[in-house]
């Protein structure tokens, strides 16, 4: 090994840090008069053994991705490892790494705040940590946590500081994404919650035997329940229309009645939507099982809807359910009850539906017509 | 006056749930408030509130069929108009210009809510314009 070790003259070589052990142990080999070989030779095994240590240093703080900083106060300098440089969105070596150039990169509504935590572990215990964003030149933005602490002299005079940051950007995301899931729970469940209290006083009010106001109540609230366990199993989850029909008769028990007839293409509803049309055709339904067609053997509905695609606007679902063949009774309850104020009110209301539910002589007849934002003409 | 304790104050209501904004309404009628609206949509209740001369104080739900209110909130902010939020949403979820509004959870208890409207009501000045108003700092 030919490799030239400059030795000063009190046997120190340069490369080594001073003070440290290598360089003590060669000051005893000059001090015991050992040949300049020998301790040239010793230099190198230092060295090879410093170099080693420092490089398994880079690599941790490389595989660790750690930005490393070390601020000199004095000379205002600093030295910024690679990963700094990548942090703030500088190529490595692009700038002189100093203090404006890193609060370059603070985003704008950190900045105050990062530097007031800067400021505060100067004048306090010298310890720094700091979550913060890193605004980059082409956009992005980086949360990073920031620690560092502040080395003083004598008189407690800062002189140094030396730290490291982080990206935390994932961690942070996630937080956000929780805390929104948990306000959207919240909303929905108090939502819900005071839905069905509502349709709980609305059914006691219209009146009538008990027995027949829980009927009716668990029945809405079977119905609202079956499009929310859909709707909650994925929150962009679509529910097919026909499906929504045929749970409805399922649940009333007409699962597959002859006097029933469903026929048009697939439509997806969203859940908002399901929930109301669903809430609409379970009025409708159980209006026909206790006063329409499906209390008398030879009458028939015939539930049909087709898509209209209009040019420039959402397309439209146009529902129909007629029924045919029910004798004219004087007593039609849904006239006034919730059901039919849902359908004529609740449906233009909430869904910008229009609406038109009648009861002619044969029974009843429900026209819906719908806006369908979500489908692409 | 003790059954009609909102005789005459102009209450905007604000709620995209048919069957909620129904019930609120109904039970302010009942109370002697004049009902404006209700209004299910954003866009419906800024044309509203730029329309109406006159509003006494707003009953306001924050998502409207997963659109925030605060557009429609700001305006009346800026208008003086009293509000209460209707909401499953904590403080922390709104943004900093509306946590000191006062916030009526759902489900929202109406006999409170029209004691709340009320007790506004009654703290304005007789013909005059100026209210107090749960007015955040900005």
């Amino acid at each position: 090994m030919q490799q030239q070790v400059p030795v000063v003259e009190d046997g120190i070589a340069e490369g080594l840090v001073s003070g440290s052990p290598a360089v003590a142990r060669l000051r005893g080999l000059a001090r015991s008069g050992a040949s300049g070989e020998r301790i040239v030779q010793q230099a190198e095994v230092e060295l090879a053994a410093q170099r080693e240590s420092e490089e398994r240093l880079r690599s941790a703080v490389e595989a660790g991705q750690l930005a490393l900083w070390e601020w000199n106060l004095d000379s205002g300098e600093m030295h910024w490892s690679d990963e700094n440089y990548r942090m703030l969105g500088y190529p490595i070596g692009a700038v002189e790494p100093n203090y404006h150039a890193w609060a370059d990169r603070l985003h704008p509504e950190d900045r105050a705040g990062t530097e007031a935590a800067i400021r505060a572990a100067l004048n306090g215990d010298g310890k720094y940590r700091h979550e913060y964003r890193i605004l980059r030149p082409d956009g992005t933005i980086l949360w990073t946590l920031g620690r560092g602490s502040f080395s003083y002299d004598r008189v407690r005079r800062p002189v140094r500081m030396i730290g490291a940051m982080i990206d935390i950007t994932d961690r942070r995301n996630a937080e956000a994404s929780r805390s929104m899931l948990i306000g959207e729970l919240q909303h929905r469940v108090r939502n819900i919650l005071a839905v069905v209290r509502s349709i709980f006083a609305r059914t006691v009010e219209a009146g009538g035997a008990i027995d027949d106001i829980a009927l009716h109540f668990t029945g809405r609230l079977d119905a609202l329940a079956r499009t929310h366990v859909i709707a909650t199993r994925n929150p962009g989850a679509t529910l097919d229309l026909e499906n929504l029909l045929r749970e409805e008769l399922l649940a009333a028990g007409f699962a597959s009645d002859p006097r029933v007839t469903l026929y048009g293409p697939d439509v997806p509803l969203d859940s908002k939507s399901a929930e109301i049309i669903g809430l609409a055709l379970h009025e409708l339904t159980t209006n026909a099982v206790k006063y329409g067609a499906l209390n008398f053997p030879n009458a028939r509905i015939e539930i049909s809807w087709v898509v209209n695609l209009r040019y420039g606007c959402d397309p439209q679902l146009i529902l129909t359910w007629r029924e045919q063949g029910v004798p004219i009774v004087e007593v039609l309850p849904v006239h006034q009850g919730f059901g039919s104020e849902f359908i004529r009110e609740g449906l233009p209301y909430r869904l910008g539906a229009e609406t038109e539910l009648v009861f002619t002589g044969g029974g009843a007849r429900c026209t819906i017509s719908l806006p369908l934002p979500g489908i692409p003409a | 006056m003790v059954d009609a304790p909102l005789h005459g104050c102009r209450v905007l209501v604000i709620e995209d749930e048919f069957l909620l904004a129904d019930e609120l309404a109904d039970a302010l009628r009942d109370a002697g408030a004049m009902v404006l609206g209700p209004v299910g949509t954003v866009q419906h209740a800024i044309d509203l509130i730029r329309a109406e001369a006159r509003i006494d104080c707003a009953v306001v739900d924050v998502n409207l069929g997963g659109e925030m209110v605060f557009p429609a909130a700001e305006l009346l902010q800026t208008r003086g108009i009293p509000f209460f939020f209707t909401t499953g949403y904590d403080a922390s979820a709104l943004p900093p210009s509306f946590r000191t509004v006062l916030r009526c959870e759902k489900p929202v208890d109406l006999r409170r809510l029209q004691q709340a409207i009320s007790a506004m009501h009654s703290d304005r000045p007789e013909g005059g314009t100026v209210m107090r108003v749960p007015t955040p700092n900005r």
